[in-house]
C-alpha cells in the first residue's frame, strides 16, 4: 500500500523541483489581492462543467422534497479534515511561481498537519504532473498524456492533484470515522472515475466514511430557485436526498450520494455528497453532527484546515523573496498591458 | 522620512543620526530618527488571529527555510525620520548643507553618523554663515 505521508513529505516536492528550466528574472505579482488562494473558489473544471453542463435542475417542485430528519448519533466518531490552497507568486521568463498548500486537521487532539510546496511551474513541469497524477492511480500510467492546457491552468492541475493526495493521506488517518472533503465527489474530467474509486476504497478499508461539503451549488429547482437558497429558512437538522432527482447525464459523474444538508438548525444548507463505508447514508453525516462543531452550520474542523491552508498576503511577500533568493533571480516589474492600454480604466479601484 | 529596516540585521534607535546617501550621484539627507513602529503589513492581522485561534501549532512539512523569511516580513519595522541637513559626498568626506528640498532615491546606502559628528557638522555649518 502506498505511503501517503512519505509521498506528502518529500516525493511531491521532489517531482515539483525535477527538470526544472532555470529562470533569469522573477515578476511578483503586482496587486496581492488578485492571486486565487482557495482552490475551491477556481477549479478549471469545475468552470468547465459549469459551461458544459449549466444549472444542476432537479425534476421535482419543492413540495416533492423529503427532509430526512438528522438526529445527532450516540457515539464520537474520529474525524478528518482536508483542504488545500494556491498562491501564485510572479513569473519569470519561461513560467510561473506558484506556492501550494494543504492541511489535514483532527478532532481527536492531534495536532494539524500542514504540507507547503513552492514550484516553479514551466514547460518541463509537464512531465512531473503525469507523474504526480500516476502516484493518484498507477494502473492508469500507461494511459495518461501530458496536460496540454496552458501554464497558468496547469498550475490547477497541479493544485487538484496534491489535494487529491492530501485526500488520499487523510483517508488513511482515522479508522470508522469520518473524512471530510471540501468540494463535490464528482467526476471531472482533471479526476477521473479511477481517482475517486480508490480513494472512497482506501476510506472504506479504513473503515472510514467520505463527507464532501461545498460551499458553492450548482442545483436549482426546476423553477429556478436555488436548492440551497430555499432551505434556508427552516430551523432544524436535516438532509434532503436530491441525487435520484438529477437527469441521468448528471447522475453518471456523481462518484457519491447527493444530499443538501442543514447540519443545524441555526446554520446554512449546503450541498453534501456522502461516500459511505456501508450502505446507509445518514449515518455518517448524524456521526459527523455527534462528533464535531459547526460554524453557521459548516464543520468546524473543515473551517480550521482551511484557515491552516490559507495563504495569507504577508506570507506571500516573504514566499516571493524566499523564491528570488533560492533562484536566483533578478526581481523586474510586473507588466500588465491592460494598464498601459486601458489606463485607470484597466485596473480595479 | 520613513526607514523600513529588519531588526535582525539592524538596530535603529529614536534619536540615532543616519545619513542617507543615493548611490547614483553622492548626494544624500541626514536624518534623526523620532518614532519607530511596525508597519500595518496586509495579511499580517489573519496570520495574528491563525495563531491565537488554533489551540496548537502545526506539524509542517515543506522548505525549512521558509520560516526564516516570515518571520523577517512579520518582523520589519519602519523608523519615522526628519530630515536635519543636506549631505554631500566630496571624495571620501561627507560635507554637510543646509537642506534645499532634495531626497534620496530608495537605490540609497546608510550610514549611522555619532552625535559628535552631528555637533561637529552643525558647529562648523554656523561657523560658516557667521563668516558670510
Amino acid at each position: 500500500m502506498e505511503d501517503y505521508r512519505e509521498i506528502l513529505a518529500s516525493k511531491v516536492q521532489e517531482l515539483l523541483e525535477s527538470k526544472v528550466q532555470q529562470a533569469k528574472v522573477f515578476a511578483p505579482i503586482a496587486r496581492l489581492e488578485d492571486y486565487i488562494n482557495d482552490f475551491e473558489t477556481y477549479s478549471p473544471d469545475e468552470e468547465e462543467l459549469a459551461e458544459e453542463q449549466g444549472e444542476l435542475s432537479i425534476t421535482a417542485g419543492a413540495s416533492s422534497l423529503r427532509e430526512l430528519p438528522l438526529v445527532p448519533a450516540e457515539e464520537r466518531v474520529p474525524v478528518a479534515a482536508v483542504d488545500s490552497s494556491v498562491a501564485i507568486l510572479g513569473e519569470s521568463n519561461v513560467g510561473v511561481f506558484a506556492a501550494f498548500r494543504c492541511a489535514i486537521v483532527y478532532n481527536d487532539g492531534r495536532l494539524p498537519q500542514r504540507f507547503e510546496y513552492i514550484a516553479h511551474i514551466t514547460e518541463a513541469s509537464r512531465d512531473a504532473y503525469t507523474k504526480l497524477r500516476s502516484l493518484l492511480s498507477p494502473s492508469a500510467l500507461h494511459k495518461m498524456r501530458s496536460p496540454t492546457c496552458s501554464l497558468d491552468r496547469l498550475v490547477y492541475r497541479f493544485m487538484n492533484v496534491i489535494e487529491r493526495l492530501a485526500q488520499r493521506y487523510a483517508c488513511t488517518q482515522v479508522k470508522n470515522g469520518v473524512v471530510l472533503w471540501d468540494g463535490a465527489l464528482t467526476r471531472t474530467k482533471e479526476t477521473g472515475t479511477d481517482v475517486f474509486r480508490e480513494s472512497i476504497e482506501l476510506a472504506t478499508k479504513h473503515g472510514n466514511s467520505i463527507v464532501a461539503v461545498s460551499k458553492k451549488t450548482r442545483l436549482r429547482l426546476r423553477t429556478g430557485e436555488k436548492l440551497t437558497t430555499m432551505l434556508e429558512g427552516k430551523d432544524k437538522a436535516f438532509a434532503v436526498e436530491v441525487e435520484s432527482l438529477l437527469p441521468d447525464n448528471i447522475k453518471r459523474d456523481l462518484m457519491g450520494k447527493v444530499y443538501v444538508v442543514k447540519f443545524t438548525g441555526d446554520g446554512f444548507p449546503f450541498r453534501v455528497d456522502v461516500a459511505p463505508k456501508e450502505g446507509d447514508c445518514l449515518l455518517p453525516l448524524r456521526r459527523l453532527i455527534s462528533s464535531v462543531s459547526f460554524i453557521h452550520g459548516y464543520p468546524e474542523p473543515l473551517a480550521e484546515a482551511h484557515m491552516q491552508a490559507y495563504f495569507t498576503r504577508s506570507e506571500i511577500v516573504a514566499l516571493q523573496a524566499y523564491v528570488k533568493d533560492r533562484y536566483s533571480l533578478r526581481e523586474i516589474d510586473s507588466f500588465d498591458v491592460r494598464i498601459h492600454v486601458l489606463g485607470p480604466f484597466g485596473v480595479r479601484p | 522620512m520613513t526607514l523600513v529596516y529588519n531588526p535582525g540585521k539592524e538596530k535603529v534607535e529614536v534619536g540615532d543620526n543616519i545619513v542617507i546617501l543615493d548611490r547614483g550621484d553622492g548626494r544624500g539627507v541626514l536624518v534623526q530618527v523620532i518614532q519607530i513602529s511596525v508597519p500595518e503589513l496586509p495579511g499580517m492581522l489573519l496570520e495574528i488571529v491563525r495563531r491565537e485561534a488554533s489551540a496548537k501549532t502545526p506539524e509542517t512539512y515543506g522548505p525549512q527555510e521558509i520560516s526564516d523569511y516570515k518571520r523577517a516580513v512579520e518582523g520589519t519595522k519602519y523608523a519615522i525620520a526628519r530630515i536635519m541637513m543636506e549631505v554631500k559626498k566630496v571624495g571620501n568626506e561627507l560635507v554637510f548643507e543646509k537642506w534645499r528640498g532634495y531626497v534620496p532615491s530608495r537605490n540609497a546606502d546608510y550610514k549611522h553618523i555619532s552625535p559628535s559628528e552631528v555637533i561637529g557638522a552643525l558647529r562648523k555649518r554656523r561657523f560658516e554663515v557667521n563668516k558670510q
